[in-house]
């Protein structure tokens, strides 16, 4: 039986690594003795895959996991019964049946949707806001330092980033900027370089203060975006 | 101030998730529903401390008492640390995120000598005073168990109690005493240590007085109040079957030192290595029945989720049952796609059986321990192992698909010479080769054989035969590590040794004595702290430490000691009698063995005829 479950990581489940959180979804299937399937070979791993990796630091209420599993299991009872099992900071939305042939997550998934929110540290009015967005648009090349393992180098993500919007709440002095960006094996855009852009641009935030929250995942085709659900 | 920590503090620390304690089986008590509130203080980092099994037994015994309920604080990283005091915080206990000093106890594990400098600046960072008699009635009080409590004498003035032998009992008989007190109101301190004092197995150093000869020996070592007994013996479970054991332990978010779910399948060794702390301080040996550990074994994984599950223990490969015990987990679990791993194998106890067995086991490198390179030097310390024994085993594992070896040795032990180098030189070259012919044999098929040694100085320790050696000197041990190097010329084979500095400063406080509470204190406030990792191990400001305090530093290492003379631990009672290991020294300067006691007579330790318990083997004798 092959499942696709959405699920999401809450504020209690921030600083999980993806590397804990697919140990602490393998132990949740564990305990609630759900048969997972596993692999052939010396050391046998169960077959679940995920969509893309999460940061650490990072919230998310649209995630994806295929599952295999060696024996049927009415849908409600898996639900219930991880639901029972799962550590805080995880949190399931969904999980439906699919056909055992349904093309992997991570070859279809190539869209991201962020929404970060913070305190601004400097007046700023909504009209400010908005044009930054405008301006960041319109620019053709947006290049920022990227870290990777091999160290730091200029990057352009203008081409990543789909559609973006900044909403400023003047009374509170916060703002919540949202984003669409690449994601998966054609090429990732991560969200904290967008910030950098913005900051760059003017927008009056510290960046390692915000709470940075995925959305959701969705597949792209033809200008349409689809759940990996559907 | 959770949130706050959360919000302010946690994105800018490695590894937040050692802060967070919001684990799987957790226990979180409301501090309203509780006459006690005790925090368990593990003085290195969660992903160490959370690995430690004894942990995870006292946490889960003392949580299943209505009345207690038991936290955890592990040593804040070196990030963290500076992120508290940058916003003037204390230290915090996972389960309420409470500073330590509103905790009614306070109970360090004592792993290893080179964490004392921890315990203090985790106190220090829990603002809590460091010195027991800085302590008042509203403080906590701070008690201590574990390993190193056998030689407390260092850390007697920053302890108020120590808990001395396997803590499952006495730890619950210590906190209704506590706990008592609380309640009657006007608590007080004194009383209640003296109450404490009237316990089997806690010992309270500042009812003891030490006098000191002119040339720095121990004069006496003697009580000074009437309600202190003169010695203190260790406490212990006599049957292990009824020993209480967590099968709910917590289930780390974070990947730790051991990411697996244990079973204890047996406490205590008689091999009767000489150097070997361990195989003195746990006896005698006490098996859990095969029936115990399968249902063990069960509520474990159900509770956990883990996929693997290991036998852990001093010796598992002795346990009389581990072959059928190992068979019917894996036929059991194996389909689950559930491991079992075994801690390292003892050479001389590994037969066939356990070969087919362990073959189905997941395959890590396979570690030995033959500690010394000729069978000389084996029989001076007593190690029963041949290199017969080893070369039947490497065979096997060979044969069986292992590439990897890895071999322990020690240097610097009693009597060593160049010869006893060489040896360990030719193991590593004899097992690599017969590595290579096999493979050979086989087509030249898989990884080349490699072998790793790992070298580590020997260090004297209190209650084993060898406590009244000295260490041997810095320069010495460096040439040995050196001379040792010279000889392994093969990429094939891997030569790894252990900082010498740190064995010494170890050494230091393995055979030390109170007066060293003064040189502890120095270095703390020097900033020393996580000596055991060696990147903040400072070598040179603990020797000044030391000096500045008035006291030699090689006096305490390098001192060779008299059956005659008083042991800084002489008034600690372990069952094993200080005749019994002078006997064992004298054998080992007559290079002369001594049998297991499980498999031959029972070769009077006294630990049995001492105390109420008896060796106790499942599998009959
Ligand atoms: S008293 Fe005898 S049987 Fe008991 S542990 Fe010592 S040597 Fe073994």
């Amino acid at each position: 039986m092959h499942l696709r479950i959405k699920y999401g990581k809450t504020r209690e489940g921030k600083f999980l690594s993806h590397l804990d959180l697919m140990r602490a979804w393998e132990r949740a299937f564990r305990r609630g003795a759900i048969p997972l399937a596993f692999s052939q070979g010396f050391n046998p791993h169960p077959k679940i895959s995920f969509g893309s990796a999460l940061a650490v630091g990072v919230t998310s209420s649209g995630e994806y996991m295929d599952v295999e599993l060696k024996k049927f299991r009415e849908i409600k009872e898996i639900k219930a019964t991880l639901e029972n099992y799962l550590p805080l900071g995880l949190k399931i939305y969904d999980i439906v049946e699919i056909d055992p042939a349904t093309p992997s997550l991570m070859s279809k998934i190539n869209r991201a949707k962020y929404q970060v929110q913070g305190k601004l540290i400097e007046d700023f009015s909504a009209t400010q806001g908005e044009e930054i967005a405008h301006q960041l648009l319109a620019e053709e090349n947006i290049i920022v330092q990227s870290y990777s393992k091999k160290g730091f180098k200029d990057k352009n993500i203008r081409p990543g980033i789909f559609a973006l919007s900044i909403e400023v709440d003047e009374i509170n002095k916060s703002v919540l900027v949202e984003f669409i960006v690449q994601t998966g094996s054609q090429g990732n855009i991560r969200p904290e370089e967008v910030m950098q852009a913005l900051h760059g641009l003017g927008l009056p935030v510290s960046i390692d203060l915000m709470d940075f929250h995925r959305e959701g995942l969705y597949i792209d085709e033809a200008g349409h975006l689809f759940s990996p659900l559907s | 101030m959770r949130k706050y920590i959360e919000e302010n503090i946690l994105p800018k620390v490695e590894k937040p998730l050692r802060y967070l304690g919001d684990e799987w089986n957790v226990v979180k008590k409301p501090w309203a529903d509780v006459r006690l509130r005790t925090v368990f203080a593990f003085p290195d980092i969660y992903e160490v401390g959370m690995s430690h099994l004894g942990l995870s037994i006292i946490y889960n015994v003392v949580n299943e008492e209505p009345d207690f309920l038991m936290e955890r604080v592990f040593a804040p990283w070196v990030d963290m640390e500076e992120q508290l005091k940058i916003h003037n915080l204390p230290l915090f206990s996972l389960e309420s995120y409470k500073p330590l000093y509103e905790f009614d106890v306070i109970g360090f594990t004592l792993q290893y000598e080179m964490s004392f400098s921890n315990i203090l600046n985790m106190l220090a960072l829990g603002k809590v005073p460091l010195k027991s008699e800085e302590r008042d009635d509203n403080h906590p009080l701070v008690i201590a168990g574990g390993p190193c409590a056998y030689n407390p004498e260092p850390l007697s003035d920053f302890i108020d109690a120590f808990i001395l032998g396997e803590g499952e009992e006495v730890t619950i008989e210590v906190f209704r005493v506590i706990a008592k007190n609380k309640e009657q109101g006007n608590f007080s301190r004194e009383k209640t240590l003296r109450e404490l004092a009237q316990i089997k197995g806690i010992y309270i150093p500042k009812f003891y007085d030490v006098e000191y000869f002119p040339d720095g020996k121990i004069k006496s070592i003697t009580p000074n109040v009437p309600y202190a007994s003169a010695k203190i013996s260790k406490r212990f479970m006599k049957n292990l079957d009824e020993a209480y054991f967590p099968t709910k332990p917590i289930v780390p978010y974070l990947e730790v030192v051991h990411d697996r779910a244990m079973l204890e399948v047996l406490r205590g060794c008689t091999r009767g290595c000489r150097f070997c702390q361990a195989g003195m301080l746990y006896r005698p040996v006490r098996e859990r029945s095969p029936e115990v550990l399968k249902e063990q074994a069960e509520e474990l994984l159900k509770n956990t989720g883990h996929n693997e599950l290991s036998l852990t223990s001093l010796s598992t490969s002795d346990y009389t049952c581990v072959e059928p015990l190992i068979k019917e987990l894996l036929d059991k679990y194996e389909n689950e796609g559930v491991g079992i791993s075994l801690p390292s194998l003892r050479v001389d106890s590994f037969s066939m059986g356990l070969a087919q067995q362990v073959q189905r086991v997941r395959k890590s490198s396979l570690t030995f321990a033959p500690e010394a390179g000729t069978q000389r030097l084996r029989d001076v310390i007593n190690k029963g192992v041949t290199e017969e024994n080893l070369m039947k085993v490497a065979r096997h594992a060979f044969e069986n698909g292992w590439s990897q070896i890895k071999l322990y040795f020690m240097i610097g032990l009693p009597t060593e010479t160049n010869e006893d180098l060489d040896g360990i030189a030719d193991l590593a070259y004899k097992v690599l080769n017969l590595g290579d012919e096999i493979r050979k044999d086989n087509g030249a098929r898989g990884p080349q054989p490699k072998v790793t040694i790992s070298v580590a100085g020997f260090v004297p320790k209190a209650h084993t035969p060898f406590q009244w050696e000295p260490q041997v000197n810095l320069e010495k041990l460096k040439e040995k590590q050196q001379y040792l190097g010279s000889k392994i010329r093969n990429r094939r084979i891997t030569y790894n040794y252990h900082e010498a500095k740190l064995s010494f400063v170890e050494a230091i406080f393995a055979k030390g004595d109170r007066r060293l509470g003064k040189a502890l204190y120095r270095a703390w406030e020097k900033g020393c702290k996580f000596d055991g990792w060696s990147q903040h191990f400072k070598y040179e400001t603990w020797l000044e430490a030391i000096r500045e305090t008035g006291l030699d530093p090689e006096w305490y290492a390098y001192r060779t000691l008299n059956y005659e003379d008083i042991l800084p631990w002489e008034h600690i009672d372990i069952g094993v009698k200080k005749q019994f290991l002078s006997k064992e020294h004298q054998k080992a300067l007559e290079i002369a063995t001594t049998g297991d006691c499980r498999f031959k007579h029972c070769t009077v330790c006294g630990i049995c005829q001492d105390f109420d318990v008896a060796l106790d083997l499942k599998g009959g004798k």
